[in-house]
């Protein structure tokens, strides 16, 4: 389903200014409660422990600050703004507010405007601006996710000294995956 | 020049890495009062390894590579990770000039890059000694495999090699430790491939990871963290075992900051005297004296310390009057290959990190039925088999929520990954040559220029279509072929810019890695290799280095040195 109202407005108005000025770091630490909330919309708790618990957040933040291109700052942060604003525009709520359900629906509305890196499009954004907001809040969500202590222990398996190699032992489908290679 | 008893040695060795430290041991066990200088700081075992009991919480980047690290270190990151970054150069603070792209990876500290290397543990055999002579690249090597078997023996028996024998003539067996296992795909395409390729297998890679305990070094515990050294001492370093060896002798000296600005040189005596240095954090210069030097700063850095030993005999640098010093640089071609996913085994998992994979040894060139008119010599395959995890799933278009957290918490489907390793020929043009441009030390900056030719590009095609068919021979489906057209460099096996040769023409060393004409310098590591097969070369630099100085004490003991 895709609500898509104002969210595409927005995406067509970008220039070059909106994607090269100094980024708006300080916003990122000033809003960590809420990007924990984003991030439980895309790892949730479940039986196992979800973003929130694992605190994603603070990860998600340091990654921008120090693994992404100004660009990409500016599309997180831009991207992050524009979620909140869509959400009491759409929704009449903040969206630390909203429902389990729109939390989700409000993140999917930007999906449409990402890149894929497997199309041709996708791959010339990707090249020219690089990630997207969307791609770049799920992806970092997994990556702090999985690599968290509660995500790595609990959400998945990890050996911290695994002492043996075992090279082939029976599974179900109830075995999680190993945290670490 | 200060104190002479001071500055007087037996024996000097330059540079502390897979090489010097097995010099240094050597020398040491067999008497001589042994110097051994490292440029860089000092990395105690176990001591030195602050990120190796991190776990990936512990890292606030968790291992993404950040833009300090592409534009501070544009070079070194490429291959190091938030884990073992400490281990290599900064690229700002030791540059050097590519006049073509090439990556020169840089571990300056005690035990250099056997700190971080990828430990695979390959002998040559008569088909790489014999491969120069045969097809006329390059020249001869002085040595064939019969010369350098009982050293390879050595040498294994020491650092702990673990890995199966296959009885192949081309890739001779060694002195294994038990080998690890192949997981359940990988023995899948090993029986796959024996069931077709009559003349092809592959086997669990070899590697100086210890499967048991073994000269007081503890076993592997399958943690898969080598690269930030190993706390249980359970892959060969230099700083796990030839240095605290060579400790323990009581016969070595080793100074850390000592960069050799040059080899000193007796026209009277027709030998080296001693190294000139200079200290990293002081700049003061000090001369040290000894019978005997070994070279082993590496082989880019060992040419380019030849290069700056000028005397009035040897005008273009110690020991160059072939002109060879600094020339036929290679480093094998490692970015090409396939990868695919199997539906097999869905109910097999693994348990363990383990840290090496497997390998698939040369068959192509090895006789008249896989002879290929295409390229010389030829490649081997190094990859590993694992099942999906998050790291490659997370990617994949999955509704965000419960379906996506269940797609990254299960084990995905199991996967290859093949890569070639190749063999380089070697080339005069592709050389080494010192700049005018000075670093902080005022010595001049390296020039590499370096490509790969067409022999190694001919290759690449080859690669790529034989990987992909034994993929597909083993049913596996989505494969894909890749090329990553990685620069030269990138495989940090550098080799041949001082090379063993029968003439001195035409090479720089000859068969007990002397200089010509300089008899009691020694050379041992990456640049006397005289051709580079495609087996990961390590091995081979410490059995040469062995050779040579069983070779020279011998010598020092006949009063000839």
């Amino acid at each position: 389903m895709l609500l898509g109202i104002g969210v595409a407005a927005t995406y067509t108005g970008v220039t070059f200014y909106r994607w090269n000025k100094t980024p708006d770091i300080n916003y990122l630490d000033a809003n960590l409660d809420v990007l924990n909330e984003m991030g439980e919309a895309i790892i949730p708790a479940t039986n196992t422990p979800g973003a929130k618990d694992a605190n994603v957040a603070p990860t998600i933040v340091n990654m921008v600050k120090n693994a992404c291109s100004k660009m990409e700052q500016n599309a997180f942060i831009n991207g992050m703004k524009e979620l909140m604003s869509f959400s009491e525009s759409h929704f009449g709520q903040p969206f630390a507010k909203l429902t389990a359900a729109d939390k989700k629906l409000a993140i999917q509305q930007f999906k449409s405007f990402t890149d894929n890196s497997r199309t041709f499009f996708g791959k010339a954004r990707n090249r020219l601006i690089g990630k997207s907001f969307y791609n770049i809040l799920c992806n970092y969500t997994v990556i702090a996710y999985c690599t968290s202590e509660q995500g790595a222990t609990r959400g998945l398996s990890y050996d911290y000294i695994p002492g043996k190699f075992e090279s082939c032992i029976k599974v179900s489908g109830d075995t999680k995956a190993w945290a670490t290679k | 020049m200060g104190n002479p008893v001071k500055n007087t040695f037996d024996a000097i060795v330059v540079g502390s890495g897979i090489s010097g430290g097995w010099a240094a041991m050597e020398l040491c066990k067999q008497g001589l009062e042994t110097l051994l200088l490292e440029r860089g700081r000092d990395v105690k075992h176990i001591i030195d390894y602050p990120t190796a009991h991190l776990r990936p919480w512990d890292f606030p980047n968790r291992m993404m590579p950040t833009k300090a690290d592409a534009e501070e270190n544009p070079v070194q990151s490429l291959v190091y990770d938030e884990g073992s970054k400490h281990f290599f150069v900064s690229d700002k603070e030791h540059p050097y000039i590519q006049k073509k792209s090439f990556a020169w990876i840089r571990g300056y500290q005690v035990g250099g890059r056997s700190l971080t290397w990828g430990r695979q543990t390959y002998r040559l055999s008569d088909l790489d000694f014999e491969a120069n002579a045969k097809d006329g690249h390059g020249v001869d090597w002085p040595i064939r495999y019969k010369d350098i078997e009982p050293w390879y023996d050595y040498v294994e028996d020491f650092i702990g090699v673990s890995g199966k024998s296959e009885g192949l003539a081309h890739l001779p067996d060694g002195k294994f430790l038990p080998p690890m296992e192949l997981n359940c795909i990988e023995t899948h395409l090993n029986e796959a491939i024996r069931d077709k390729y009559k003349d092809r297998l592959l086997t669990i890679a070899r590697v100086a990871n210890l499967t048991k305990g073994w000269n007081g070094r503890g076993a592997c515990q399958y943690r898969n963290l080598c690269t930030r050294g190993c706390p249980f001492g359970a892959y060969f370093s230099s700083n796990s075992a030839t240095i605290p060896a060579a400790m323990s002798t009581g016969k070595l000296t080793m100074r850390t900051h000592s960069i050799v600005q040059e080899v000193m040189y007796d026209d009277n005596t027709k030998r080296a005297t001693g190294v000139r240095v200079t200290d990293q954090e002081t700049g003061e210069v000090t001369e040290y004296f000894a019978k005997i030097i070994f070279l082993n700063a590496s082989t880019i850095a060992t040419a380019a310390i030849l290069l700056q030993s000028k005397s009035t005999r040897f005008p273009n640098g110690l020991g160059n009057d072939s002109d060879m010093v600094g020339r036929n640089l290679m480093d094998h071609h490692s970015g090409t290959g396939a990868q695919g996913v199997h539906d097999g085994y869905q109910d097999m998992y693994y348990a363990g990190r383990r840290p090496a994979g497997f390998l698939i040894p040369r068959f192509r060139n090895l006789n008249d039925l896989n002879k290929t008119d295409k390229f010389l010599r030829g490649y081997n395959f190094q990859g590993d088999g694992e099942r999906y995890e998050w790291q490659d799933t997370m990617l994949d278009d999955i509704e965000i929520g419960v379906d996506l957290k269940n797609h990254i918490s299960k084990p995905g489907p199991w996967s290859i990954w093949m890569g070639a390793w190749g063999e380089c020929l070697p080339n005069p043009n592709n050389r080494i040559q010192l700049s005018k441009n000075l670093d902080k030390w005022g010595l001049p900056q390296v020039e590499i220029d370096f490509e790969f030719g067409d022999n190694e590009k001919a290759m690449w095609e080859d690669e790529m279509q034989t990987a992909a068919e034994m993929l597909e021979s083993a049913g596996f489906r989505n494969i894909s072929t890749f090329n990553y057209s990685k620069t030269g460099g990138i495989t940090v096996h550098e080799m041949g810019t001082a090379r063993m040769g029968h003439d001195p023409k035409t090479s720089v060393l000859n068969k007990f890695n002397q200089i010509h004409s300089v008899k009691n310098v020694f050379i041992t590591d990456g640049s006397s290799m005289t051709s580079s097969g495609c087996q990961n070369p390590s091995l081979t630099y410490m059995a040469l280095t062995a050779r040579a100085c069983n070779f020279a004490v011998q010598q020092l003991k006949d009063g000839l040195l």
